[in-house]
């Protein structure tokens, strides 16, 4: 491999046999690997480790929708427990849009009737977006309500992970 | 400090943590002739175990077992299949382990794991017969999964654990026949609604008769440790495979060489391990089950 000055971050995303309704179903979401990869390299101090390689593995052991923003919360926290400097927590929340409603953290079925989703990815205590992800049918004022609500949930979901580290910091001093 | 010529001198001055990893056997062997591992086991006490059934929700049984920190979550799905001309009447399971690469340090993604076991179909567990819808026409293959999500040795032991546990969890899907005879899946609202009879309405769960489990021994010199660490599995290689089902008759015994030989004593010895490690898995399982059956 090339030598490099800033370290390397490398992901994957893959899925229990078991995880979808129907088995072995999971093998379709060969751009969450890589929507990982983006989601965190934004956050991460590269530069601190030179000529290393970082690699997070991800497996899905059950898939009841907002399968991606569960997997990048739960990366950035597994990167924190491993030491690995970052600027900060990456927090992750989706949004289905049905019809002329909003909803935050849509399950399966929801995901399966939607018209649009939007994923939104932040580094909530420096309130930076890292990565957002539109697909599908969106109003202007749609995006904008739906953004705000992702933003506000992404700073709630980041205390309680913050406060997990915390526990499990703790937990292990004694 | 002189040179280092000779590390029985060294192995009072450094550090204990530094002399374990320099010298892991030594480590090793003076614990051993103190009749204590480093992680204050007896030789022949096996880690606490543990089983949550149902850990899976999308899965018809799933188990999740931990032995020591080795963790296995293993999940069965149940599909329709039609059965082979040659057995009209059985249904078929298939079992696949995997080791992905969370559960440890050495395994890398694209390289097969080297230590993957295979957990093979240990007979007279399940009777295939029970298995089979119509016959001739339409049986339930049963696809059992095996994930091992952290490797901390006796793999072996905790995959079929977690298979039985997860076999003992199965609740078969309620189907009925359709105008054309093609089976199909009821859901539970549509259950008793429907005027089509369910197919299978006494055969939820599967009778399992003499149920496998199984413990791994390592042995070194004189010395038989029960239910090795990765660690300990990575020092001293000679491991023997002990499987006795619930009446303590022997199913399986697997010993893959290595540089210890058993001897007929070894080998009785492990066997009575393995029998009293029986009487403690059987009572984990049970108190799982009954656990289950109280929510």
């Amino acid at each position: 491999m090339m030598y490099s000055d800033i370290g390397r971050l490398n992901c994957n995303v893959s899925y229990t046999t078991f995880s979808t309704p129907v088995r072995g179903q999971g093998s379709d979401h060969k751009e969450y690997s890589s929507m990982l990869l983006k989601a965190l390299e934004g956050a991460i101090m590269l530069e601190t480790f030179p000529k290393t390689t970082v690699d997070v593995f991800a497996l899905v052991l059950e898939s009841g929708g907002s399968d991606l923003p569960v997997v990048i919360s739960c990366a950035s926290l597994a990167l924190a427990d491993a030491g690995i400097r970052m600027y900060d927590l990456v927090a992750a929340v989706s949004v289905s849009c049905l019809g002329k409603n909003l909803v935050i953290d849509p399950i399966l079925e929801e995901e399966s009737y939607q018209d649009g989703s939007l994923i939104l990815t932040c580094m909530p205590s420096r309130y930076e977006v890292t990565q957002l992800t539109f697909t599908g049918e969106w109003s202007t004022p749609d995006i904008n309500e739906a953004m705000q609500l992702c933003l506000d949930a992404c700073g709630k979901l980041g205390k309680v992970m913050r406060s997990c580290l915390k526990e499990a910091a703790s937990g292990s001093q004694d | 400090m002189g040179l280092p010529n000779a590390s029985g001198d060294l192995s009072t001055e450094v550090e204990v943590d530094a002399f374990r990893r320099l010298f892991p056997l030594r480590f090793y062997e003076k614990h051993l002739s103190e009749s204590i591992r480093p992680d204050a086991r007896p030789l022949g006490r096996a880690r606490d175990t543990t089983i949550a059934l149902g850990a899976v929700a999308s899965a018809n049984g799933s188990a999740l077992a931990k032995i020591g920190s080795t963790t296995m979550l293993a999940a069965i799905k149940m599909e329709v299949m039609t059965p082979s001309p040659e057995t009209p009447d059985e249904g078929c399971i298939a079992i696949d382990f995997h080791m992905p690469p969370i559960c440890s340090p050495i395994v890398r993604p694209g390289r097969p794991a080297e230590a993957a076991p295979v957990v093979s179909k240990h007979s007279g567990m399940i009777n295939l017969k029970e298995l089979s819808l119509v016959s001739g026409k339409a049986a339930w293959m049963a696809y059992l999964d095996i994930y091992c999500l952290d490797a901390d040795g006796s793999l072996f032991d905790a995959a079929l654990l977690s298979a039985v546990a997860a076999f003992s969890h199965l609740e078969i899907p309620v189907v009925s026949l359709n105008d054309d005879g093609k089976v199909v899946l009821l859901s539970e609202e549509q259950e008793g609604m429907s005027e089509r009879e369910p197919v299978n309405k006494d055969k939820r769960k599967l009778i399992l008769s003499s149920i496998p489990f199984s413990l791994t021994c390592i042995l070194h010199k004189n010395y038989i440790l029960a239910d090795p660490t990765a660690e300990e599995e990575s020092i001293m290689e000679t491991l023997v495979t002990v499987v006795l089902d619930s009446s303590s008759q022997l199913v399986s015994l697997y010993k893959p060489g290595g540089p210890v030989l058993a001897y007929t004593s070894v080998v009785q010895d492990c066997i009575a391990l393995t029998r009293q490690r029986v009487k403690e898995l059987q009572k984990i399982l049970e108190e799982a089950i009954s656990g289950m059956e109280v929510d």
